[in-house]
């Protein structure tokens, strides 16, 4: 009879305790503005941020190797208004950051992040049939996505790609989750750019031959593009060729530069015909509007009929011939790039006439009605010099001079030495310097001690 | 009694005095006895009465142990007869005198101490008397037997009969004034019970004062944790409306900051033990009798309110585990007590003129037309008159000169009228027009009572306030019943209902903060809100008025601003609507064991309407800014439909919690003393909001809803807008599980040790946190060395040491364990695609914030109370708390470019320390009484850890920027090295580079926060309060006065590009540099025509501007008349107090010379406050 009380007590704590279920009750989520990305809309949303995925808006992918390229030169005023790092990369310094983030490191890999949070969360849904198109478009945009963010990363902070060294130079701390606690290390280049091409092997199965919409969306032009570009950078100028090839299949068109307005300030349309996929780099140092001068030497290349010289060029020598109108410089995929990858990769093949056929295709677009003359080659070497001219020429403050230099730096019949005066001093880089490699940020290295350093 | 001096009173009054120890003797007179309460042997009564009177008693052997009996008692004036028949028998002796000799034996039939008491299992009866601490009978208390039926009242002479009582029954006393007192019977049948009334003192050692801590009644002297108690007296001193307003200046630790000290993200209005945590509300928790009050406190009526205690350790507040970690504060309300109905009526009204728009130090009207001249022929405001940007407006004397230079008026008018205006003062107009005087009216009715088997209270009250600023006041109703009902023999049950209404109003008044729309001009110091009729004059502050005669040509709406118009144009109303509802049983499992269930519904909705008639300059302006103009045809569109503009909101916090919780209390073997308790606890809040605009109210053409997301070109700027649509709507969720356990065990009243545990869960975090949770406990232990043999001390009665350790927490809500994101509009690019960004990355091994309590204390009280006191020591180590942290970009978590890469993570730490000391003295006694309380607190924050470098020294310069500096306080001021004044221009001069320099760009941009001049904490450090009370026969008098000590505060500042462009600014103007030499009378710098941020950004911030804010001042006064019985005529009542109350007297003593009230610094001084009130009981 004494025990009956405390029974009673007991079930009824019991009760109370598990009659609501308890696990759903904590799970519940705190604020319904938040979201946590788990369904196809907020992966897709997640990527359709051009701010951080595109680099638009205050963001950017790295512009160190165009502040670290030949294409300009600049005034001591302008190079007074420069940030200290840029002022640093201009003359190719040894130590270039003074202190706090580096852009160049710090936007790619947000990218990196948000692909890998879009990747996890996909993971977790498992798509009905009607959705499963869905699924792999934005799996496969992912994935490119990453892919684009850790190329143009390691063009800045991994050595030159070279297959006999490729296996023990350091690449990239390669981030494949979106856990804030992982510990990162850094890859070899070998496995860095296994990694991209992974990536891109996988996109290339999941991304529909069509455009997604706008070119901020990858297709598999797209892929096909960035691979091209990969294996460039590489020297497998086989494969580049076959996926400048395959790119082409499927994207080929080329603007008249003849239908071009040239009282338009910025000529060339944001997401025109050309462009494959849509991306920005940082707007900085050089790279801004008004803040260097075309290199005088290269301006005088561009002979009177070629278009280019009015569109790209005002003022003077200022350049404002960027693919995406006025404010952001365009570091995206465009067919012209296509044109000339697979002309260089024909011309290096042996393959004068159809490398010669690439050029006089591109270049007939870029001159005015009736005044081109397409260019000869008297061999496949000369066609390379001649192609290689114009791709300098043609994809100008585009984000690609720095690979090109790095890795024809690497064939002594290429490489160039360069030469910049600042301020009246003279600076040069020859080819193979090892400040073609940037350094990595100093707080990278102190969140993460015993990740070995580049040495410049 | 050595210090007695006997045949003679000695008194020493010693103004302000804090530890004036002062003895009260009494006279010997013929045969009449005088003993002080104390708590003593009976031996020693008789001792003194001997001494006394020469009546000596005769040792007698058998009543040797009777006299070792510890009595509590005070003797007044009574002769040795009525001393001896009253209280021999109770103590179970008898006497005869002889030849002034006493003797004494055992009663045969009066055992003080029963033996038989195993044989019977009831007594059949109890006898007792009560007494208060001047020995005076207690008529009218309350006498129950808890847990039991047993009811009885005390009669006029203080004694009272209960029968059929359990030996190990505990009698419940109350009554006015003595709260709660429990006291055990342990088989006796004869009680002397002293009670003491509490009116007067803050703290009582000799009754068994029970503290409510939300879970459980702690009796006080068994408390190992710090709490202070604040009873209804302290409570009913003051008349502000919100209950926490009145806990200011009464507990030591309790701080309410004032001025900038209270600006800031997170700086809270009411800080327990300072600052500990970084990202969270620092708020402290607030419990309305058993749980936490999730609506606004303002709801709660202090009418209805008992007494408040504060939970200030760990030991205190770990039983309130993860929101604990600021402190508790814990409201119990009122309850039926006595036998009958009681009615009390409470009514107040306070008085307090308009505030002094004088304290804002603006430049003088002639100041600033010379200047306005100066400016004009320099041609500052060319812009302003050139065509096509002409509708930018400018001062009416600007206008004028402008007007005189085109030849439309003549130069004398002009000057003659620019003449006028240097007499005027806009603060005159503000004063008088947008300010008036406030009246708050407070009044209440409780009606309360016990039955048989039950109790109840039902009250009614209304507030009704009339703010400052005109068109503003709150009216507040709130209604409550609390019933509790006993059922059987083992079952009580309690039922209770709140619901308060509280109605905030306000129109379109700016106050003298008015800042325009576009350009935040402000009241130039000649503006007139009125003319000499009283009429309301219009203010041209976004657009020039000859402008403005274009658009109403074309037919837009008037688009002038008229102040004074405006306030009632606009009707801004929150109601607040706040249910409360709570359920509560106790069963009676065993009689040491008792079950309580307890739930608690709680709602509140707040509604939000701000009516924008269309006569209000925010409709007026809005369509005009968006209405469209054809070309040639001129004919006019309106994207924003004409009508008046209504913005509804609703909000609604919804919450239940329910607890169970088993009380195990048992005493055995007289020297044990076991309490144990613990349950589990449920909580659920639900937060949900939303909002809705509506356009083109009273017209009946306009569509409804508009849907419209385009942009418009405004007419007269060009820029680009859209129609302003309502936020989203909220929808926010806590869920909380909890277990908690708490025990203490007393031995023989010495020692006291207690623990609890507390684990709470929460859907904060993620899945991985919970499954983890996060055990708060605490442990404490205490002495009362006073009651140990070897210590005891006629001079010092009370002293016990106390010590606790323990944890509690806090949470935060800005971080997850889960990756969140959040839509974000529009597209850089411009393309349809909607997109999200995330807003803060999955973290596993996010937890919560967790503070370290480690607290010392003594209690101490001297013969007689004339001191008494409590002296604590404190240490607070906040770890864990969730703050931005800095991360390897790497990760990925950077989120604008430049930034440092961080996230919100559990990475930082605080440190605080403190010493409280609280001390009552009684300075005199008896007719004319006279008390004072002193609390003096010292509290000291510093950030022990913050991951984040430490930036550029200027973003350590804002007020409502939080930026932690390891081993700094949170709130901090820094500023720039001040060199003086360039004696050739008058230029501030800063140091930069280790020499004294003008390049104020550099300075600004590039000082780093070490070559900064740190001043010190913006928050006291140091303060307190003292509190006398005097109180003659039927008056008490009472003042408080507060110090704060140990901050800091920037002055206002003259800068020069405000006040060129936005029309007012410091009257420090008039003592600006102007010749050399002037910089040995002033640390004003030289006009500087070209407008330059940074110089006045260098002297804004510079250490010359920082002064101590240190200041003393007299909070109140408060005058009272009160009695128990109270006739006039036919009317007569058991209780009438009136009372008048003073507050808000302003300063003693500052710190600083420049007349600055730290309290009120540049806005308007409020002024003193008068109030009068009347509580009558029935």
């Amino acid at each position: 009879m004494r025990t009956s009380p405390c029974l009673y007590t007991f079930l009824l704590l019991s009760v109370f305790s598990f009659s609501c279920k308890k696990s759903s009750f904590l799970n519940a989520n705190p604020d319904q503005s938040l979201l946590v990305p788990g369904t196809l809309p907020d992966c897709q949303a997640l990527l359709d941020d051009d701010r951080v995925i595109n680099g638009f808006g205050n963001s950017g992918y790295p512009s160190l190797g165009e502040t670290g390229s030949d294409d300009y030169t600049v005034s001591p005023e302008q190079y007074g208004a420069y940030s200290a790092i840029d002022q640093q990369a201009v003359i190719w310094a040894r130590t270039i950051y003074t202190s706090g983030e580096v852009n160049d490191w710090d936007l790619p890999y947000r990218v990196v992040y948000t692909a890998n949070v879009v990747l996890t969360a996909l993971d977790n849904i498992n798509p009905g049939d009607n959705q499963l198109t869905t699924w792999k478009n934005i799996r496969g945009s992912a994935l490119f996505y990453r892919a684009f963010a850790f190329y143009q990363l390691a063009q800045i902070f991994a050595p030159t790609y070279d297959s006999s060294t490729a296996g023990t130079d350091w690449g990239l701390p390669l981030r494949l989750s979106a856990d804030a606690n992982e510990q990162l290390s850094r890859a070899t280049v070998q496995q860095t750019y296994d990694r991209i091409l992974q990536d891109l092997s996988n996109a290339r199965t999941l991304l529909p031959k069509d455009t997604l919409g706008f070119p901020t969306r990858p297709s598999r032009a797209a892929v096909y593009g960035l691979l091209s570009r990969v294996y460039l950078s590489a020297r497998d100028y086989h494969l580049s060729l076959l996926y400048a090839d395959s790119c082409l299949q499927l994207q080929h068109a080329l603007m008249n530069y003849d239908t071009i307005s040239t009282t338009a300030l910025f000529p060339f349309n944001r997401f025109n015909s050309e462009v494959i996929f849509s991306a920005a780099y940082f707007s900085s140092g050089p790279s801004a509007t008004y803040k260097s001068y075309v290199d005088s030497f290269l301006l005088q290349s561009y002979q009177t009929d070629d278009l280019r010289k009015k569109l790209f060029f005002k003022f003077g020598n200022y350049f404002f011939g960027r693919y995406d109108q006025e404010g952001y410089n365009f570091s995206g995929i465009a067919t012209d790039e296509m044109w000339l990858t697979r002309a260089e990769c024909y011309a290096r093949a042996g393959n004068t006439t159809d490398a010669m056929n690439d050029l006089n295709n591109l270049l007939q677009t870029r001159w005015a009605a009736g005044a081109f003359i397409p260019y000869t080659a008297t061999d496949a070497n000369d066609a390379l010099q001649q192609i290689l001219l114009e791709r300098r020429k043609e994809l100008l403050f585009r984000g690609t001079r720095w690979t090109d230099l790095r890795r024809l730096n690497k064939d002594t019949r290429t490489a160039l030495a360069l030469t910049r005066t600042v301020n009246n001093v003279a600076y040069t880089l020859p080819p193979g310097d090892p400040r073609y490699v940037y350094a990595i940020p100093d707080n990278v290295l102190s969140f993460n001690p015993g990740m070995p350093q580049n040495q410049r | 009694m050595n210090s007695h001096s006997p045949g003679k009173a000695s008194l020493q009054p010693m103004l302000f005095s804090f530890f004036m120890l002062v003895t009260i003797t009494v006279q010997s007179q013929n045969e009449r006895i005088n003993y002080p309460l104390q708590t003593a042997p009976l031996s020693h009564v008789f001792a003194v009465i001997c001494y006394q009177i020469d009546y000596c008693p005769s040792s007698v052997e058998d009543v040797k142990s009777i006299l070792e009996t510890i009595v509590t008692l005070k003797l007044e004036n009574i002769t040795l007869k009525a001393f001896l028949d009253k209280y021999m028998p109770l103590y179970g002796m008898e006497y005869s005198i002889e030849n002034r000799r006493i003797f004494l034996k055992k009663r045969k039939d009066g055992p003080l101490l029963p033996q038989d008491e195993m044989v019977q299992k009831k007594l059949p009866k109890v006898e007792g008397i009560v007494l208060n601490q001047q020995g005076k009978l207690l008529a009218g208390i309350e006498v129950h037997i808890k847990g039991g039926s047993g009811y009885t009242r005390t009669n006029q002479q203080g004694e009272f009969t209960l029968r059929d009582v359990e030996r190990d029954a505990v009698l419940s006393l109350s009554g006015k004034d003595i709260g709660i007192v429990e006291v055990k019977i342990n088989g006796r049948s004869q009680l002397i019970i002293h009670l003491r009334t509490f009116v007067q003192y803050l703290d009582d050692f000799n009754v068994t004062l029970l503290i409510n801590n939300g879970y459980q009644r702690i009796h006080k002297d068994r408390v190992t944790g710090s709490i202070d108690f604040i009873n209804h007296s302290l409570i009913d001193r003051s008349v502000a409306p919100n209950i926490l307003d009145r806990i200011e200046n009464i507990s030591s630790g309790v701080l309410v900051n004032h001025g900038q000290a209270s600006s800031g993200l997170l700086a809270g209005s009411i800080l327990i033990r300072g600052l500990s945590t970084l990202s969270a509300n620092a708020n402290p928790l607030v419990i309305l009798d058993n749980f936490p009050y999730d609506g606004d406190p303002n709801n709660i009526n202090p009418n209805d309110i008992e007494n408040a205690s504060i939970l200030k350790d760990a030991a205190a507040t770990s039983i309130w585990g993860a929101r604990a970690g600021n402190g508790v504060i814990v409201l119990t309300s009122k309850k039926g007590k006595t036998p009958y109905p009681q009615v009390t009526v409470n009514s107040s009204i306070s008085f307090q003129p308009r505030p002094s728009v004088f304290n804002v130090h603006t430049i003088s009207s002639q100041d600033y037309i010379d200047l306005e001249k100066d400016l004009y022929s320099r041609s500052f405001y060319a812009p302003a008159f050139n065509n096509t940007l002409n509708y930018i407006p400018v001062t009416p004397v600007v206008m004028l000169l402008h007007a005189a230079d085109q030849g439309t008026i003549s130069p004398e008018e002009a000057s003659s009228q620019i003449e006028a205006m240097k007499k005027k003062d806009a603060r005159n107009d503000i004063q008088k027009y947008l300010y008036r005087n406030s009246i708050n009216q407070q009044h209440s009715i409780q009606l309360s009572g016990r039955l048989s088997r039950s109790d109840y209270y039902f009250s009614v009250g209304w507030d009704h306030n009339l703010a400052n600023l005109s068109g503003v006041q709150y009216d507040r109703i709130s209604l409550r019943a609390q019933n509790n009902y006993i059922v059987g023999r083992h079952f009580q049950f309690s039922a209770g209902m709140n619901y308060t209404e509280g109605i905030n109003q306000n129109g379109n008044n700016p106050g003298y903060n008015y800042q325009s729309i576009r350009g935040n001009k402000r009241f130039y110091p000649y503006a007139r809100l009125a003319d000499a009729q009283g009429n309301p004059l219009p203010i041209y502050a976004d657009y020039n008025p000859d402008y403005l005669q274009k658009t109403a040509a074309l037919g837009f709406l008037d688009w002038t601003y008229s102040p004074l118009r405006d306030i009632s144009a606009e009707t801004n109303k929150i109601k607040t609507q706040d249910y409360l509802l709570n359920l509560g049983t106790q069963y009676k499992i065993l009689p040491s064991l008792r079950l309580d269930l307890k739930y608690q519904f709680e709602r509140q909705n707040t509604f939000g309407s701000d009516q924008h008639s269309d006569s209000s300059y925010y409709t007026r302006d809005l369509i005009n800014s968006l209405t469209q103009v054809a070309p040639i045809t001129n004919n006019l569109t309106y994207p924003i439909p004409l009508g008046a503009i209504a913005d509804l909101s609703h909000q609604a916090i919804i919450s239940h919690q329910g607890r169970a919780q088993l009380n195990y209390h048992k005493s055995w073997d007289t020297a044990h003393d076991l309490s144990v308790m613990g349950g589990y606890e449920i909580r659920s809040l639900v937060t949900t909001g939303n909002s809705s605009r509506q356009y083109g109210l009273g017209n009946p053409a306009a569509i409804s809803p508009i849907n419209d997301n385009n942009l418009y070109p405004a007419y007269i700027t060009g820029s680009f807008n859209g129609i302003p649509f309502a936020p989203p709507p909220v929808n926010k969720k806590d869920d909380f599980i909890s277990y908690f356990a708490n025990g203490s065990y007393t031995y023989r009243n010495l020692y006291t040790f207690s623990a609890s545990a507390r684990e709470d869960e929460a859907n904060l975090f993620g899945v991985k946190t919970n499954q983890k949770g996060v055990p708060l406990w605490s442990v404490g232990g205490a002495w009362q060395l006073s009651n140990e043999n070897f210590f005891h001390s006629a001079w010092l009665p009370l002293f016990t040491l106390r010590a606790s350790y323990g944890s509690s927490g806090n949470i935060s809500r800005l971080a997850t364990a889960y990756t969140t994101a959040i839509y974000t509009p529009g597209q850089v690019t411009g393309t349809p695609y909607t997109s999200a960004s995330i807003q803060s990355p999955a973290n596993d091994h996010l937890g919560w914030e967790v503070v370290k309590i480690s607290s010392m204390g003594l209690d101490f009280a001297t013969k007689n109370k004339t001191l008494t006191g409590t002296i604590e020591y404190y240490r607070k180590d906040a770890t864990g708390l969730v703050a931005q942290t800095a991360a390897d970009p790497t990760l990925g978590l950077i989120q604008n470019p430049g930034s440092h890469a961080a996230y919100y993570a559990n990475t930082a730490s605080m440190k605080v320390k403190g010493l409280e000391i609280e001390l009552a003295t009684r300075n005199l006694a008896g007719k004319f009484a006279w008390t004072t309380n002193y609390i003096f607190s010292y509290s000291s924050s510093r950030v022990a850890k913050f991951t984040i470098p430490v930036g550029a020294g200027n973003s350590y310069l804002k007020q409502n920027i939080i930026n932690p500096v390891s081993g700094k306080p949170l709130y901090a001021i820094y500023s720039y090295k001040w060199m003086g004044l360039d004696p050739q221009t008058g230029d501030p001069l800063g140091s930069y580079n280790g020499k004294a320099s003008k390049d104020w760009n550099s300075i600004y941009n590039n000082t780093t926060l070490d070559s900064m001049v740190y001043n010190g904490p913006s928050q006291p450090t140091v303060f307190g309060a003292l509190r006398n009370n005097f109180t003659l026969s039927h008056f008490s008098l009472s003042f408080i006065i507060s110090y704060k000590f140990g901050y800091y505060f920037r002055k206002p500042s003259l800068r020069y590009g405000e006040l060129f462009n936005s029309w007012n600014g410091s009257g420090s103007y008039a003592q600006r540099w102007q010749r050399p030499g002037d910089e040995r009378r002033t640390n004003v710098p030289s006009i500087s025509y070209a407008v330059n941020s940074a110089r006045d950004d260098f002297y804004s911030y510079s250490s010359i501007l920082v002064d101590r804010a240190d200041n003393i001042r007299l909070e109140d006064l408060r005058l009272g008349y009160e009695t128990n019985k109270f006739h006039w005529g036919k009317f007569h009542c058991p209780r009438l107090s009136l009372y008048s109350y003073l507050s808000n007297l302003g300063l003693l003593w500052k710190a600083n010379k420049n007349g600055i009230d730290p309290y009120y610094i540049n806005v308007p001084k409020d002024g003193k406050r008068y109030s009068l009130g009347v509580s009558v009981t029935f």
